[in-house]
């Protein structure tokens, strides 16, 4: 992991369905990746984010059997950009990408998954930009830019999620009020 | 004070400009706040109490992190300030405490509160409760302020609270926030208000708070 905040640490049982690999039905290490944050690990290990107009990026590496997760908060920085790249979709995946390969993946085995971009509160000011769904078209293209593939995701609508992603697995688990679904 | 010469009145280190600045904000929360309970207290027939208000600024991707309250369902009534003060007024309740409130105020069990009679309770409620605050900041400081009708959204907090965080990023680096908390001493009525000020708004309180200072002095 080299994100620092890795505080929130918990262990949970994972008893979904019988669809789930025997591997994850076993306590494992949740870990949450915070705001304009980033983790990538190799061990049985859940990131999770809770998401609602920001985009959890995830990619995998089933070769490797190691992934990660970015949380991202804005399609772009523009000329104000920070120090913090994984607030930016456009930054955010070419720096996930480059910590995965530092893990030994190949850019060419990774996909991707992605979750949230939804639309919370109607608001004339930044319903104009509705940041949400720019938050996915961002994180889309800049992953097209890489040519990394999008294999699956859950975007958009007007409800938070609750973003699982298995490190050595490449499951995606995403809840909210509405219900469960398994990427 | 717009956002640059906060931050760098940060790094030029004239704190104590700053925290006589906050001070006089938290008096002014204070009245709001005092309101509000009031009102709360008036409508759920009980005494309620105020925490005293913090004034504080983070970097928006932090504030998820502050409150620590990730994935624990809540109601928010949401509002806005129009017009050059455009700021946003959060009010969170725990998911549980919608059903309490709707039925104290609508006088009966809990069991028979409908969802939609607790939604449209709670977003009264709200209605009530940010109107009383900003009416008794409004009287004191003389400028007449245009909250817009109440939203509400149940969900996880995070999920909640990014909306407002990706706004205040899309703005300023460093937001800052004026919270206050009420509690119920039944058990009900409890709730956080969250105030993501502009700079305008900060900077126009500020001066008004002052200028009744110096006309108090006199």
């Amino acid at each position: 992991m080299d994100n620092p905040s890795s505080r929130n640490v918990a262990k949970i049982s994972i008893t979904y369905n019988a669809t789930i690999p025997s591997v994850m039905l076993h306590e494992q290490e949740e870990i949450r990746v915070n705001m304009a944050c980033m983790k990538v690990g190799n061990t049985p290990q859940w990131l999770v984010a809770t998401v609602g107009s920001c985009v959890a990026v995830c990619l995998f590496d089933g070769v490797k059997k190691c992934g990660g997760m970015a949380h991202i908060m804005l399609p772009s920085g523009g000329k104000d950009k920070d120090m913090l790249p994984y607030k930016y979709a456009d930054t955010a995946v070419p720096a996930l990408v480059e910590s995965l390969q530092k893990m030994g993946c190949e850019k060419t085995d990774l996909v991707a998954k992605i979750a949230g971009g939804a639309n919370m509160f109607y608001d004339q000011k930044i319903r104009a930009v509705n940041v949400g769904s720019r938050n996915v078209e961002a994180v889309k293209k800049s992953l097209a830019c890489h040519d990394i593939p999008l294999v699956a995701s859950d975007v958009g609508g007007f409800h938070g999620r609750r973003v699982s992603f298995n490190v050595f697995t490449g499951i995606m688990v995403v809840k909210s009020f509405n219900g469960e679904k398994i990427l | 004070m717009n956002e640059n010469s906060m931050e760098s009145s940060n790094k030029q280190g004239s704190i104590d400009q700053q925290v006589s600045d906050f001070d006089i904000l938290q008096e002014i929360g204070s009245i709001g706040a005092g309101n509000a309970a009031t009102a709360l207290s008036e409508i759920l027939q009980q005494p309620i109490k105020i925490e005293l208000p913090k004034i504080y600024t983070l970097p928006p991707h932090l504030i998820q992190d502050y409150y620590n309250y990730h994935d624990n369902p809540v109601t928010a009534v949401y509002s806005q300030l129009r017009g050059e003060f455009d700021c946003d007024i959060l009010l969170i309740f725990d998911r549980d405490e919608e059903k309490k409130i709707a039925a104290l105020m609508n006088m009966i069990p809990p069991e028979e509160v409908m969802p939609e009679t607790a939604a449209s309770t709670i977003e009264e409620l709200g209605n009530m409760l940010i109107g009383a605050f900003w009416s008794a900041i409004s009287n004191f400081i003389g400028v007449e302020f245009v909250p817009s009708p109440p939203q509400r959204a149940t969900d996880s907090f995070d999920a909640i609270i990014d909306y407002f965080l990706i706004k205040q990023a899309l703005f300023t680096s460093i937001s800052l926030v004026f919270e206050t908390r009420f509690l119920g001493a039944q058990g009900a009525g409890n709730c956080i208000l969250i105030i993501f000020l502009s700079r305008e708004l900060y900077k126009m309180l500020i001066e008004k708070a002052k200028e009744w200072l110096q006309e108090s002095k006199v």
